[in-house]
């Protein structure tokens, strides 16, 4: 996974400042300005409960920057998501009604301009909001709660799962938790490479412990623990010294961010250390990027909820894929994909909720699978996850292969 | 013994660069007694400049990396007459808040130029690695010991038998008095700033094929090397050298084996305590026996 280099504590600091803020002068300003408040777009505001068929446009709020905008501004998630807007148009829309959305550029670092952004797309009353992407998504929990729009999160956040703390039950993701990406790593590791010894490199982000918790939980279940386990800070640019710490493991599960991934995979390569060094979405964009060496591509197996890769993927794959191509000029990535398919998520629950009204559309979220993504089938976990499913891929050749694939019982139950 | 050696490698590597990166930021204090919150954003500048230079231009690495020093020396000598001359004689902090707007300037700009996405830099001796009593040290580790080792000999050369060095050490020593003699203050100081960001792109340059290219690369480089140039009590170029080798040395050898998981915070709690015993830095008497 590619993450928002953005410290938790000056986002949560900020949002504290900001929230306070907005609180103090939501009610003045929200009747001033077009007559919508922040809740307007809440239940019922332009959607009707009536059994009659809405023809009205499906109405979406995307929640991010692109390219230009910041120096934080991710474009996969835009682009992913027009691919999505424009494949449901050009079939006649879903259930007859076109998709139509509106981007606000919320930041992924400034708390304020966020909570203003999400305001100012309040005001648009769409069905479902999407993102924004990273820690920030936290500081809009109590503003989820409060419009009870649906929020769908782009990329995970182990904070905002629902029953989490900064959870909320309109909030959902279009992927797998990093705890399932966790999980998956330590069945690879002891069912296919018959690890004894374990070692765990990780980030001390807080986003990163619900997997390491779930890495160790997993260990324990299975009666095995760590041998050694490090953590690498996020910006480190030399880890000799953790990756010296692995000597003598089986196995090496690499929980960080993607440029320490990359390091980590290089310099255990470079002592010698051949083992398979099991990462979750964090090796893929190391890989795109050209950061691992190839001494060290033998070793690395990535997971990720989205099977984008080589020749054995699902039609539906191949045609996002190939669309992504030809918009872009670039190979998908995950976060493009995922974008994608909670467009398409989105719009299905709406129109199959037949109404706006945040509760009936997260009741769809809640209880339908949903078909026909390019990450495949959706339906959400207890942590209204919409996918438990990992694709484990080897990047021996270069390019990511498919060598497992784990269904997270936990996500299941 | 190997993983010893290896991290004594990693260890003498990481004090090139802090070297490298404090050599700027006590340059330019001498010359201007600024202390430039940008040096950290330079030194990812330089990085970024390299990798458009040689993988979106095609220059070919040598050049390229000559080219990204000529440029960054012209931003150093941009940003003083940007951020330092029109604040010269407003009060030290608002200087030191011009060149950390600066910072933030540098960084969002090479964000909208360059996008989030992390970049490889290619190294000019490739990614090959010598075995030196069982322990793997990277070329490009060598590379940058090596060079860095190289400018340490030229800048004690220019410091101690040129003009220029003379110049700087009489300012460094007595501001007015430099002054009352004839230097040329405000020319040395746009000097110092031209050749100060030099320095950190070289030491960006040297150390982003190590790993990748981002944002972040120089803030926290920057954050050690300050703690390098006060334990040498901001003075001469072998204080400078000792003790950014003791810095990577503790973070990479004692961080092994002492407070794994805190090893980057243990160059500053060794500042911390020297600022405690030797508040004017180990290397003071040093500094006041050359000036």
């Amino acid at each position: 996974m590619r993450k928002l280099r953005v410290s938790r504590g000056l986002a949560i600091g900020a949002a504290v400042v900001a929230t306070a803020a907005l609180a103090a002068g939501c009610g003045s300003s929200s009747s001033s300005s077009d007559g919508s408040s922040g809740s307007s777009g809440s239940s019922g505001s332009s959607g009707s409960s009536s059994a009659a068929k809405s023809t009205d446009p499906i109405n979406l709020a995307f929640l991010w920057e692109i390219k230009g905008e910041s120096s934080y501004a991710i474009q996969d998630f835009q682009e992913g998501a027009e691919i999505a807007v424009d494949q449901l148009n050009a079939a006649g829309g879903v259930d007859g009604r076109r998709v139509e959305y509106t981007r606000y550029p919320a930041s992924p670092t400034d708390a304020s301009q966020t909570l203003t952004q999400y305001l100012k797309a309040m005001s648009g009353k769409p069905s479902v909001t999407l993102g924004p992407p990273g820690p920030i998504q936290e500081v809009l929990t109590k503003q989820i709660d409060r419009t009870q729009v649906v929020n769908m999160g782009v990329s995970p956040d182990p904070p905002s799962e629902f029953g989490q703390k900064f959870g909320s039950k309109y909030r959902f993701f279009a992927g797998a938790s990093l705890a399932t990406q966790g999980r998956a790593a330590v069945w690879y590791a002891l069912d296919r490479v018959h690890a004894r010894k374990i070692g765990l490199i990780y980030s001390p982000d807080p986003s990163d412990a619900g997997a390491v918790t779930a890495i160790k939980a997993a260990l324990a279940d299975r009666g095995v623990s760590l041998a050694v386990e490090r953590s690498v800070s996020n910006d480190a640019t030399d880890v000799t010294k953790e990756a010296l710490a692995m000597k003598g493991m089986d196995a090496v599960l690499v929980f960080t961010y993607e440029n320490q991934a990359a390091l980590a995979a290089n310099q255990m390569a470079q002592q010698g250390i051949d083992v398979p060094t099991i990462g979750y979405t964090n090796f893929y964009p190391s890989l795109s990027d050209g950061l691992i060496k190839r001494d060290a591509l033998p070793n690395i197996i990535g997971g990720t909820s989205c099977n984008l890769y080589g020749d054995d993927i699902t039609p539906e794959a191949r045609a996002f894929v190939e669309r992504y191509k030809a918009a872009t000029g670039d190979e998908p990535t995950f976060q493009a994909a995922n974008a994608h398919d909670s467009v398409m998520i989105a719009a299905q629950a709406t129109a199959d909720a037949n109404s706006n009204d945040g509760n009936a559309v997260a009741e769809q979220f809640k209880t339908k699978t949903f078909t026909g993504g390019a990450c495949g089938d959706h339906k959400s976990t207890p942590a209204q996850q919409m996918s438990s499913k990992i694709y484990l891929h080897s990047f021996r050749t270069g390019s990511p292969t498919l060598v497992g694939e784990y269904e997270d019982p936990a996500g299941t139950q | 013994m190997s993983e010893f050696l290896g991290l004594c490698a990693s260890g003498i590597a990481l004090a090139a660069v802090l070297t490298l990166v404090a050599l700027g930021l006590v340059l330019l204090y001498k010359a201007t007694n600024v202390v430039s919150f940008a040096q950290g954003d330079l030194m990812t500048a330089g990085a970024y400049v390299a990798f458009w230079l040689t993988a979106q231009e095609h220059i070919a690495i040598v050049p390229a990396y000559l080219l990204t020093l000529l440029i960054l020396f012209a931003v150093g000598v941009a940003m003083e007459r940007i951020a330092y001359a029109p604040l010269r004689r407003a009060s030290p902090i608002a200087v030191v808040l011009g060149t950390l707007g600066v910072a933030l300037a540098i960084r969002s700009a090479l964000g909208i130029w360059q996008g989030t996405t992390p970049k490889n830099l290619s190294s000019p001796v490739g990614d090959g690695s010598v075995n030196i009593f069982g322990a793997a040290v990277t070329d490009q580790r060598l590379l940058v010991i090596g060079v860095t080792a190289v400018i340490v000999l030229v800048l004690g050369y220019v410091f101690n038998s040129t003009r220029y060095g003379r110049q700087l050490r009489a300012l460094a020593a007595d501001r007015e008095a430099a002054q009352l003699m004839g230097i040329r203050v405000n020319g040395l100081a746009t000097i110092a700033f031209g050749a100060s960001a030099a320095l950190a792109a070289l030491a960006g340059v040297l150390v982003a094929p190590l790993g990748a290219i981002d944002l972040n690369l120089g803030f926290n480089m920057m954050i050690t090397a300050f703690a390098v140039a006060v334990l040498a009590g901001f003075g001469s170029i072998g204080g400078i050298v000792v003790s950014a080798i003791l810095v990577g040395l503790v973070q990479q050898v004692l961080g092994n084996y002492v407070l794994q998981d805190y090893s980057d915070v243990l160059p500053f709690g060794l500042m911390l305590i020297v600022i405690i015993i030797r508040p004017r830095g180990l290397f003071t008497a040093m500094q006041g026996s050359r000036v």
